[in-house]
């Protein structure tokens, strides 16, 4: 097994024993992107030319990673996969990118990501679908669909993501790694191409839950340029990293899984992890929440993440950047730039969101959204004064085949549709891990915390780890 | 509210500054009467007017007001390296007739 | 005749080191583009930080204006295209502005006349365009500058109304310390709304939007009593729409119709997390409020029984005033005091084209020469001399005296010692002293002055030589 598929920990070892070397590393992870762009399609770009980083005493130093396209990156085109920044290279880095960069760490490529993140099929960003590795004529669920794929692929250690419904964590699912979105304000937004502000995270794809942390620790911190980001200081998730969990109390919601009853393989493995929840020491309860309000989270979290971004996406004119298009006035050339710019979905997406903000809906259609978000926000924190965590299933599915899911909204008042968009409304800590496979492909559960409590999601999460033993794809495969 | 129909769609969609095609529309239409079908749903929980909106997803105690100091790093070459054209480190756009917005 | 009611949207830009969103300098550059920061071109994954200061000063108008203050700062964006407007919106306060419900008191014809003050808020400011034959070109040097808008509630009836709520309102502004508010640098400028009507109710609203000028507001306003009368005048419904000035003719056009208003979608800025407003702070910026120019006119009559004129010409700039002050404040007399700083002092600045911090002079200074004359140390002439000194080189009045020795001698002791003096040296003529011939007492005199170079008292001395001849002659 290469290096290139360990725990960063043994990385890192390996690297500093003079075992492997970051230029043999990098290489090998640019390599195995070209192997598999054309089947999977992850990177919108493979940064060929990038340079070994010098070994420190930092765990990422000298490790290549991905990088979701929708981060900004000083020189390096960045198109979020859109066709309006098709062309786009920005002059500044995200605070993340800049962490990175200040820990050696060494960014190969950019990943493939859905249109400006919004869609959730890994099937819209503008150089075409990303397949999932477990099964390429399935999808990887997105936003972060190529940093999934990149990173079950064993392309890189891990991978950046952003999320603002689940777009780390649905993917990371589906594709058999972890996704964690930590904490709103952990991590500055500064330089993430903004989809929902108020819902918008960055967070990380990873093998194991302990490189979840390592990540998050590298990249977190109170940033002058992001106002809603915090002084984290106190919160050092390698440090009082333990998989030693006796005693915490985690619960789950009671219509989420009588709802997943009716998919027997889904509950029974659901139900697995939560006997290895109590194998580890953990109590778990039942607790239950008004159906209503949990089916409402689908079209509030549709109502505020439309609004918003219809509002954040105005700035794609074409005028100060982007890819313009000829016009006689400057009218013309806005119109032009966005019609041929954006794709249908991302249309339809912006005029429901507008339609949501007018004055005469906003009262019913963006208040009432926003009112949902409060209750169910309420709801959970009043929660997590009880319990370390809720435990959820990830999705009631294995990754769809391409063709049958879109991202055209459902009209079933869906339980599962956005149900890890709780994580977003409230800006909790919520982590993604595999809990093993159903039809030879990976599903998984979900652990989200209170505001602030990312070292006990990540504990709880690793704690799972152990006891599941999920082999991760490119650990499995024979390089 | 507005019920939608194929003609006020392209003007929410130019006003929005971009065109929608014919074929898109039938998409649209289901897609809209879905969500608000759903937001229906929101509107019928007991109570639900009464509760404030949430905006922010939690109070940042940690907040602050920037210190006023100019320490832009910002050159202007950098500034409109990505502009489509320029004339004397300027944007140039097809001329603007008429007031603002 | 038909009642006017007028309402103004007044927006000014304030001063400060960087814009109010982004780490920019907030300045003036004939470069286009260099005081630009990410935020101002509006590039993807940039985020606004709220400038303190322009937050601070913004809270301060507000307080002025005597308006009710928010208890946390947060902004809205206002949804909108165009080309001057990177980010596609602009960030400003509609939810919980920086003040509302709050007043002014204008003075007009000698009258008081309070205008309602609907709401303050702060916002950004746009880039700016230049126009060319088949193009236009944008600088971003202007955008994100903090700008803050005074919106009145409509209860203005005339254009003096009107224009002298400007004038107060730009002089509070500029009392603040805030911003310089010169609307020929386009630091100010105004909206204006015109309604006629024959009845209690208001009229139709007519809007003329982005008037550069104190003077265009006039016209704008004249114009439109002109043309909406008019139209009521033969029967006519005045159409509800926002209209431009033409700052060639002083004629207003028609720009879009109430029905086209546009819906700007605000919304509460998620990226600014709320800043709590607190009673410290306010306190704080409470103190640094001075008092305005109407109340100190008002304080100068009534207080210092000062002209109408004076006051009025004391108070119109706030450092000349505060200088006034300064000057009663060390004990000068209010009369005394005003008639320097009203007379030489401002014709010095006049002549000069300066302002008064570019002369080295003090309130103290003008007190001690006020002093220096009371006490008859100087004759007025000489005050005005060392006065055109003290300007010129910034010393005291006293060093100045003393160095031109203009001192009069006034003690009777240091005058019968010269006199005595005199005397001896001129024995034979004293003794020869005549009353009846005043050339001989002219004489003396001279001497005296000679050894006293000038300074002793005239009056005195020739008191005292009569006196101290008489002695000789007995």
């Amino acid at each position: 097994m290469s290096y290139l598929d360990k725990p960063l920990e043994e990385i890192h070892a390996a690297l500093k024993e003079g075992k492997v070397t970051s230029r043999e590393l990098t290489i090998e992870s640019l390599n195995r992107a070209h192997v598999t762009q054309e089947s999977l399609n992850s990177f919108v770009t493979i940064l060929d030319d990038v340079k070994e980083e010098k070994i420190t005493d930092d765990v990422l130093s000298g490790i290549p990673y991905a990088c979701k396209d929708n981060l900004s990156t000083k020189g390096i085109l960045t198109t979020a996969s859109s066709n309006i920044l098709s062309d786009y290279v920005p002059v500044f880095d995200a605070t993340c990118i800049e962490k990175l960069k200040s820990k050696n760490a060494v960014m190969m490529g950019k990943t493939v990501m859905d249109e400006l993140g919004m869609g959730g099929t890994g099937t819209t960003g503008h150089t075409g679908v990303v397949r999932n590795p477990w099964d390429q004529t399935r999808m990887t669920a997105g936003s972060s669909a190529g940093s999934a794929a990149a990173v079950a692929s064993g392309i890189v250690p891990y991978a950046l993501g952003t999320d603002t419904g689940d777009s780390i964590r649905k993917p990371a699912g589906y594709c058999g790694i972890v996704g964690f979105k930590p904490t709103y304000g952990l991590v500055s937004r500064w330089g993430l191409f903004a989809f929902a502000s108020s819902l918008d995270h960055v967070g990380c794809l990873t093998k194991t839950v302990k490189d979840a942390a390592y990540v998050i620790d590298a990249i977190k911190g109170l940033d002058e340029k992001d106002m809603t980001s915090f002084d984290s200081s106190n919160i050092k998730l390698v440090e009082n990293y333990t998989t030693n969990v006796k005693g915490k109390k985690l619960f789950y919601i009671k219509e989420l899984n009588d709802e997943l009853k009716n998919s027997k393989e889904y509950y029974d493995n659901f139900m697995k992890v939560i006997s290895y929840a109590k194998a580890c020491g953990m109590e778990v309860y039942e607790e239950s929440i008004n159906e209503n309000i949990l089916r409402s989270i689908y079209p509030a979290y549709m109502a505020i993440s439309c609004a918003e971004a219809t509002s954040n996406n105005s700035n794609l004119t074409g005028i100060p950047f982007g890819s313009r298009k000829n016009g006689l006035t400057p009218d013309e050339v806005m119109i032009n730039t966005r019609t041929e710019g954006f794709s249908e979905l991302i249309r339809r997406r912006f005029v429901i969101g507008s339609f949501i903000l007018q004055k005469e809906n906003q009262e019913k259609l963006f208040k009432n959204a926003q009112r949902i978000r409060r209750l169910i926000v309420d709801k959970m924190t009043e929660l997590f004064k009880k319990y370390d965590g809720c435990i959820m299933p990830n999705s009631d599915s294995i990754a769809p085949h391409f063709g049958d899911v879109n991202d055209v909204m459902s009209d079933k008042y869906l339980l599962f549709a956005e149900n890890l968009a709780i994580g977003n409304f409230g800006g909790f800590p919520s982590i993604t891990i595999p809990s093993g496979l159903i039809d030879n492909m990976p599903v998984a559960v979900n652990i989200t915390g209170a505001v602030k409590q990312d070292s006990n999601v990540i504990n709880i999460a690793a704690a799972l780890e152990e006891k599941i033993g999920f082999k991760p794809l490119s650990t499995k495969e024979e390089k | 509210m507005q019920k939608i129909t194929k003609e006020n769609i392209q003007d929410y969609a130019l006003k929005l500054m971009f065109k929608m095609k014919e074929e898109e529309f039938e998409t649209f239409e289901k897609e809209f009467e879905t969500i608000l079908k759903h937001m229906d749903l929101i509107s019928k929980i007991d109570g639900i007017e009464k509760v404030e909106p949430l905006v922010f997803p939690f109070k940042n105690e940690d907040v602050k007001l920037r210190k006023d100091v100019a320490n832009s790093t910002l050159t202007t070459s950098d500034a409109v390296k990505n502009a489509h054209e320029t004339i004397y480190d300027e944007v140039k756009v097809p001329k603007v007739v008429g007031g603002e917005s | 005749m038909y009642k006017v009611t007028i309402g103004l949207e007044v927006h000014c830009e304030l001063e400060s080191n960087s814009k109010v969103f982004s780490p920019a300098v907030n300045g003036y550059n004939e470069n286009p583009n260099v005081n630009v920061a990410y935020q101002d071109l509006g590039f993807p994954g940039i985020l606004p930080v709220a400038n303190e200061e322009a937050v601070k000063r913004a809270l301060k108008v507000s307080m002025a204006l005597n308006c009710k203050t928010p208890d946390e700062i947060i902004f809205d964006r206002k949804n909108y295209y165009y080309p001057d407007l990177p980010k596609g919106y602009q960030i400003t306060q509609m939810t919980k502005p920086v003040g509302i419900n709050g007043y002014l008191n204008i003075e007009v014809n000698g009258e008081i006349k309070k205008v309602d003050i609907h709401d303050i808020h702060l916002e950004e400011d746009t880039a700016s365009l230049d126009h060319y034959d088949t193009y236009s070109l944008i600088d971003y040097n202007r955008s994100g500058i903090p700008l803050i808008e005074t919106v009145t509630e409509p209860c203005m009836h005339s254009k003096e109304e009107a224009l002298t709520f400007l004038e107060t309102l730009r002089s509070l502004i500029v009392y603040c310390g805030v911003s310089q508010a010169r609307s020929d640098k386009g630091q100010m400028r105004c909206d204006v709304n015109v309604s006629l009507s024959d009845t209690d109710e208001l009229g139709s609203k007519v809007e003329i939007k982005n008037i550069n000028s104190f003077y265009n507001v006039g016209r704008a306003i004249d114009f439109e009593i002109e043309r909406q009368t008019e139209i009521l005048q033969n029967g006519g419904v005045v159409e509800q729409e926002t209209r431009r000035l033409d700052d060639e003719t002083g004629e207003t056009f028609h720009m879009r119709s109430k029905v086209d208003a546009v819906d700007y979608k605000y919304f509460i800025e998620p990226n600014i997390a709320p800043t709590p407003v607190t009673c410290e702070m306010l306190n704080e910026i409470r103190k640094t409020i001075p008092m305005l120019q109407l109340e100190r006119k008002q304080m100068y009559k009534s207080k210092y029984d000062l002209s109408e004129y004076d006051s009025d010409v004391l108070v119109k700039v706030k450092e000349n005033s505060d200088f006034f002050n300064e000057c009663v404040n060390l004990g000068a007399d209010p009369k005394k005091a005003c008639n320097w700083v009203t007379g030489m002092l401002m014709g010095y600045l006049n002549t000069n084209e300066i302002t008064i911090d570019k002369v080295p002079i003090k309130p103290v200074m003008i007190k001690d020469l006020i002093d220096l004359v009371d006490s008859k140390t100087i004759s007025s002439k000489q005050a005005k001399e060392v006065f055109e000194e003290m300007v010129n080189s910034g010393k005291e009045p006293k060093v100045i005296v003393k160095e031109k020795g203009m001192m009069q001698i006034t003690d009777d002791n240091a005058i019968y010692d010269v006199i005595i003096e005199v005397l001896k040296e001129n024995e034979e003529q004293a003794k020869e002293y005549n009353p009846e011939k005043t050339r001989m007492i002219d004489f003396f005199v001279g001497q005296v002055m000679k050894k006293t170079r000038g300074k002793a008292n005239p009056a005195k001395t020739m008191q005292m030589l009569k006196e101290e001849l008489a002695k000789y002659n007995k």
